[in-house]
Formats: structure tokens, C-alpha cells, sequence
């Protein structure tokens, strides 16, 4: 314990001294007018520009299908291949939840975040803006039989209004109405719960709410004009990204702002737009979204069982600090909500200069997570075998570990693996959870579903019978397998 | 000459004594059936002979080595020479009736497989389940189990033989076969321990009675004065109820 708090401390410290060393040369270099800031040394090193966007907000960032192949698209994106091009560099899009995209960028997980965010005076403590590309208006989505009941700002203060968890639409619902505001995750969800009637209403920027309008006329936008009025969408960079700050508003000056920008709308509306089948265009998204699950799973599970035998022989081991540190473990991280320790990896590793791929960090907390519950599975499998087998393996001379490798282990395994069929079947289910820092599995391809194809019920069903087929062919074949264990008890042993 | 000592062996679980400063000698070729009513320390007492549980005081001592001091792999070493049966057998469900005699002779004696194989079989000949070699354990009778735990003991050539209550489990029918082989044990010289409820099978084959009553141990060097004459109440008591 005392050990891990030096090393926090030191580790603190240290973060401290680079700190302040940074600024030290942030000091000198503004005498000589900066030349580079350290996101931008970084760019130009990898030789590409990593954007984060959060693409289920169409028209500025959404998927689409092209030839078969999932693409993100949208003029937020256009926009940034082109800062990318003026930069020199290649542009890679880096997709995740929007809540999670200021914390990308705070800690370098990527380099820049084009999301359609607008500067807000919390935020900019947080982070750097750009001058804003684009000026859109927020309105409120309302279903089009109650269009008159909600068509002042008289009446919107008693309507009860949805917006995306901490966006600017969040802050202006919060100010125009009297009621609780829903604050979702996603659009798609916002949309849903007003078609459902269980809000009145959704605060969303103009331009979003028109691709609801083009694709459903159930929709309508109320003429109320909301205080607060617009709000400009940014590049959002590292504080420290001072010269790229200078270099990115010089970029929307001459290359974007305008015009191209205009065009880049047109595409993305066109394409948005674009009509195909729903099986065509979206199967894809789905048997991906399968296959990543099962991948995680099944990594989940591999590494989770090696980690979780090590806990488990530490846990029933005689020595003191083995048995504490495993004890400690598991009911840490049983006891911590696994989306919670989903974060702690993501960011985590990033913190301490690991540069792990999403898929990577969700599979470590997945296998992280799934180590301590294997660990449980195993040692109450091994103590489940009689005390009688033990006591017959050492009255003939075997030794502790022969007794355990030739007796316990082979029976406890009998009692260990149809718990740990279970132990998969919710590992499949908890791999939604990963979803969240945008790896792309069947739950998170789902809200892609549902933010490009402007349905939002449909994918869930779909999804849900995935993951129903997913589960119960697994239970279904365990059960067999146990069937056919409990025979071999019978016929054999 | 004495294998075996007994040194004012005591065992106290918490505030339960379970036994009182027991002191007895095994000679070489007793064999010993120790009697007395249920919950006695009968089972305890031939347990920390080899030290599956530990006393809280005493010694044991077996070839002039205390054992009640021996080193974990001392005692690896000792418990090959005390082989012991089990109330309720303990064969390892997960191997045929030949690896559960087998396994100890390879993998703790480091017999070459074909000799072990052939020592194993010579044993499960001599307890009469040769014919069953290739099954598991689950498909014998609790006779049959039985006379496997006592081959699997046996093969391993140890000096003493602990039987703990070993019929004690079995149906009434099964009880003989499992007796005659241990009569058979005992009339080829073999040194043995037994905790047994079986008045008759200690009445003829015991050399020596051990009565436990309360912790509390009194030897009988003739079976026959102890069944006959029991100069004590507690063991009149017994053996009213008993017989």
C-alpha cells in the first residue's frame, strides 16, 4: 500500500516538473514569438492529424455506407480532412462519445476535436477553441400535432425538454424551461423519447433538426426564438496547442469559412439523404457490431481466466500478502461499475504515456473486470471438491502442489467450467458497456444505426434479438456440454 | 521392538479437549483396534499419527524421529510409510481404478509406468477387484471402493497400516468382504490401526485393544481381558451397549 502512494507521489511530482518545466519554455519561446506548440510537434511527427468526433449528429457527423464499407461523413469531417491537408498531414477520425471527447483531447488521446462544439466559458478553461467555422441557430423539435401548444417561449417554459448531456443545447434548455430537463447521451435517444411523448420537446442546433424534418413529417420545429441564440461550432484543441490554434483559425479563414463550407453541407445533406434499404445499408454496421462483441468476449474471457487462475491460487495460497492483494483486487473491482473502470483504463493509460488503441483499452478493462469474477468461479470450484481427496492424495505422500495438479484441479474443473459458460454469456452482454469510448461493437453500432438511419427503434430490436441469439446459443450449448459431463459421471467416472 | 510412540499426545479445539496427554507403543506386527463410543477422539488420535492434524502438544514418534516436528517434505516422506483408509474411501473419482493405485507409485515413488502398472494390479488381485482395473470409481459397490483404498495404501509398501473406521460407511452386506481382507492384512504380520465399530472383527483379529472414552485412553494388551473382564464402567457401559 505504503509503496503504491510513493509511486502516486512520485508520479504526481513528476507530472508537476514537466509541468512547469513546459510552461518555463512556453515563457522563453513567446519572447522569441512560439514557432510550435507540443500537439502540433505531435502532428507533424505522426504525420497525421487525429480528430475526434462523437458521429452521430447529422449533418455534421454521421456513418454511411459506401460500397459496402462504413464511413464516417458529415461537413465537420470535410472540414477537418481539409485542415489535415493544409496541414500537411494525413487526417484519421477517432470515433467516441461526446461526453468523452473533452477528455481526449485534455489528455492527447487525440489531437483535435471537430464536433460541432461551441465555446463555453467552462469549456475554454478546459480546452482551446478555434474561431467558430460555422454559426448555427438551436431550436426546439417538437412533434408536429403539438406545434401550436409549444410555439412561444411562454409556453415552452412549462414544456418538458430534452438535450445531449453537457452540449450548449443542454445549457439553453436548462435556461427556457421550468421543468427537468432530460439530458441524454445521444440525439437519436433524445428523438425517441419525443416520439414517444415523453418529452415535449428537443433542443437541438437548426441544421439537425432540418434532417429530422427531411426525414419524417411527424416532426416540426417550433418558431419560438430561443435566447442565447446561436452557437458556433469549433475545433476544440489541448490548451497547450497554442501555434496550431493560430494555424487552424488561418486554415477556416482562407480555406473553409464561406463557400466551401457551404458545399461541404450540400454533400453531407446529399448523402444523408441518400435512399437505400435498410438491410443493404446497415447489415454491415450489425455484423461487425457482432463480431467485435464476440471478439471482445472472447478475449474478455481468455485473459480474464489466466489473470483469474492467478488470483484465485494467490487467494486460497498460505502466505498472507498473496491472499490480501487478490482479496483486495476482487472486491475492488467487483465492488467499481465496470463502465466506471472502462474510463480508468482509457484515460489511464493515455495518462501515464501508453498509446492504446480503443478496442485495446476496452478489452484490458474487460479482461481486467472478468479476471475477478473468473478468480471467485475458480477457488469456490476448487474448494468445492472434498476435504477427503486432499487428506487421501497427502496420506500417500503427495505434495501440496501434486495433490492440487493431479486431484483438486482435474474435478474442480468440472464444477468451474459450466460457470464459466456463464461468465461469457455476460461478458458478451457487459461488452456494451466499451461502447462508450467508441469501440465499435454491436451496441455502439447500433446508435451509429440509429443516428444515420433517423430510426431509432428498429436497430434496438434488432440488436436485442443479435444479442438474444448471441446468449442463448452459448447457454444452449453449455448445456449439452454439461449434459454430457453429468453422463460421463454416470457411464465412467 | 517398538515402531511406534506415543508421547502424552494432546488436543484441544479452542476450549474442547479432545485428547488427554494420551501415551501408548505400537510394536511391530500389533494390530490394534481402537474401540470406544462416538465422539471420543478415536478418529483424532489416529489422525495426528500422521499428521493430518496437528496436536496441540506431544509426540509421535516414528523411527526414532519425532514427526510432530518434521519438515513439510519429511513429512511427504514419512506418510509413505503410513498408509491410510478412509471412512468414506476417498478414491479419486477423475482416474480408473488402476491410476488411482497406480498414480502414487509414478508420480511420488518415480516407479517406471509399466512396473507401477504391475505392482497395482498385483495388489487389486490380492483385495479381489483385479477384474475392474479399467472403470471408475463411481460404478463400484462401497465394498469394492473400499478394497481399492486399501490396494492404493497397500501398493505403496508402508510399515503401518491407519484404518479409519473403514466399514463404517459401507452397507451391512459389504461389511464382510472389507473385514477379510483386512483379516488377511493382519495374518501376514502386517502392523495395523484400526478405528472400528466391528466388536467381532476386534474380538479375532486385534492384538491389542486401545479403549477411548472422553480423550481419556487405556490400553488392553490381551483383546480378551478388555472383552471379558473391562475392569472400568465406562467400558462395561460400552460394551453392554455394543454387544
Amino acid at each position: 500500500m505504503n509503496k503504491w502512494i510513493k509511486k502516486l507521489i512520485m508520479l504526481v511530482m513528476a507530472f508537476g516538473l514537466v509541468m512547469s518545466s513546459g510552461m518555463g519554455m512556453l515563457n522563453m519561446h513567446t519572447v522569441n514569438a512560439e514557432e510550435t506548440d507540443p500537439t502540433l510537434e505531435r502532428i507533424k511527427k505522426s504525420g497525421k492529424l487525429v480528430v475526434g468526433t462523437s458521429a452521430d449528429y447529422a449533418p455534421y457527423e454521421f456513418h454511411t455506407t459506401e460500397h459496402g464499407k462504413d464511413k464516417i461523413v458529415g461537413f465537420d469531417i470535410e472540414a477537418a480532412r481539409e485542415i489535415g491537408k493544409q496541414l500537411g498531414v494525413k487526417t484519421e477520425i477517432q470515433e467516441m462519445s461526446f461526453d468523452a471527447l473533452l477528455g481526449a483531447v485534455k489528455t492527447g488521446k487525440v489531437d483535435v476535436v471537430v464536433a460541432g462544439m461551441t465555446e463555453t466559458p467552462e469549456r475554454a478553461e478546459e480546452v482551446n477553441f478555434s474561431k467558430p467555422y460555422f454559426v448555427d441557430k438551436n431550436v426546439v423539435l417538437t412533434l408536429k400535432q403539438n406545434k401550436e401548444k409549444w410555439s412561444t417561449l411562454k409556453q415552452i417554459r412549462q414544456a418538458k425538454l430534452a438535450a445531449q448531456v453537457s452540449s450548449k443545447q443542454d445549457d439553453i434548455a436548462h435556461d427556457i424551461t421550468d421543468k427537468k430537463v432530460v439530458s441524454l447521451k445521444k440525439i437519436t435517444d433524445e428523438v425517441t423519447q419525443l416520439n414517444q411523448e415523453k418529452v415535449d420537446g428537443v433542443v437541438v442546433a437548426s441544421t439537425t433538426a432540418k434532417s429530422y424534418l427531411e426525414q419524417s413529417d411527424q416532426f416540426a420545429v417550433s418558431p419560438a426564438k430561443l435566447p442565447g441564440i446561436s452557437n458556433g461550432s469549433s475545433v476544440v484543441m489541448n490548451k497547450n496547442a497554442t501555434v496550431l490554434q493560430s494555424k487552424v483559425n488561418k486554415i477556416l479563414d482562407d480555406h473553409i469559412i464561406g463557400e466551401p463550407l457551404q458545399k461541404m453541407q450540400d454533400d453531407a445533406i446529399e448523402l444523408m439523404n441518400k435512399k437505400e434499404s435498410f438491410v443493404s445499408k446497415y447489415s454491415p454496421y450489425f455484423v461487425k457490431g457482432t463480431l467485435y462483441t464476440i471478439g471482445l468476449a472472447v478475449i474478455g474471457v481468455f485473459f480474464g481466466i489466466i489473470l483469474g487462475i492467478l488470483f484465485a491460487l494467490m487467494k486460497l495460497s498460505s502466505i498472507k500478502v498473496f491472499k490480501w492483494l487478490a482479496s483486495a483486487y476482487i472486491e475492488a473491482v467487483r465492488g467499481v461499475p465496470l463502465l466506471i473502470q472502462v474510463f480508468i483504463v482509457y484515460f489511464g493509460t493515455q495518462a501515464i504515456g501508453l498509446h492504446i488503441s480503443s478496442f485495446l483499452a476496452g478489452a484490458i478493462a474487460m479482461f481486467l473486470n472478468s479476471a475477478a469474477y473468473v478468480a471467485e468461479i475458480i477457488r469456490s470450484g476448487i474448494q468445492a471438491v472434498p476435504d477427503g481427496q486432499t487428506e487421501a492424495a497427502r496420506s500417500l505422500g503427495f505434495t501440496k502442489s501434486q495433490t492440487m495438479r493431479y486431484m483438486i484441479l482435474p474435478q474442480a474443473i468440472k464444477n468451474i467450467l459450466p460457470a464459466l459458460g456463464n461468465e461469457f454469456v455476460t461478458v458478451i452482454k457487459e461488452g456494451s458497456v466499451v461502447s462508450v469510448i467508441g469501440v465499435g461493437e454491436l451496441t455502439f453500432q447500433t446508435s451509429v444505426v440509429q443516428g444515420a438511419s433517423f430510426k431509432p427503434f428498429i436497430p434496438l430490436i434488432i440488436t436485442a434479438v443479435i444479442y438474444f441469439i448471441l446468449t442463448f446459443g452459448i447457454s444452449r450449448l453449455l448445456n449439452l456440454f454439461e449434459k454430457k459431463l453429468r453422463k460421463s459421471d454416470k457411464t465412467l467416472g | 521392538m517398538a515402531i511406534l510412540e506415543i508421547k502424552n499426545l494432546h488436543k484441544e479445539y479452542g476450549k474442547n479437549t479432545v485428547l488427554k496427554s494420551i501415551n501408548a507403543t505400537v510394536e511391530e506386527g500389533d494390530v490394534i483396534a481402537i474401540l470406544g463410543p462416538s465422539g471420543t477422539g478415536k478418529s483424532t488420535l489416529l489422525r495426528e499419527l500422521n499428521m493430518l492434524e496437528y496436536p496441540t502438544s506431544g509426540a509421535v514418534i516414528f523411527e526414532d524421529q519425532d514427526i510432530t516436528k518434521a519438515s513439510e517434505a519429511g513429512l511427504d516422506k514419512i506418510r509413505q510409510d503410513l498408509g491410510m483408509v478412509f471412512q468414506s474411501f476417498n478414491l479419486f473419482p477423475n482416474m480408473t481404478v488402476l491410476d488411482n493405485v497406480k498414480i502414487a507409485l509414478t508420480k511420488v515413488k518415480g516407479i517406471a509406468d509399466d512396473e507401477a502398472t504391475a505392482t497395482a494390479k498385483q495388489f487389486l488381485e490380492k483385495v479381489g477387484v483385479v477384474d475392474k482395473v479399467d472403470v471408475y470409481p463411481a460404478s463400484l459397490s462401497g465394498g469394492q471402493q473400499q478394497r481399492v483404498a486399501i490396494a492404493r495404501a497397500l501398493a505403496m509398501n508402508p510399515k503401518i497400516m491407519l484404518f479409519d473406521e473403514p466399514t463404517s460407511a459401507l452397507d451391512p452386506e459389504m461389511v464382510g468382504e472389507v473385514l477379510k481382507t483386512m483379516r488377511e492384512l493382519a495374518q501376514e504380520g502386517m502392523t495395523m490401526l484400526v478405528v472400528t465399530h466391528e466388536m467381532g472383527f476386534a474380538r479375532e483379529v486385534a492384538s491389542k485393544i486401545w479403549f477411548m472414552s472422553d480423550g481419556d485412553m487405556t490400553a488392553y494388551d490381551n483383546p480378551v481381558s478388555f472383552f471379558e473382564n473391562p475392569n472400568s464402567e465406562r467400558a462395561q457401559n460400552f460394551l453392554a451397549k455394543m454387544l
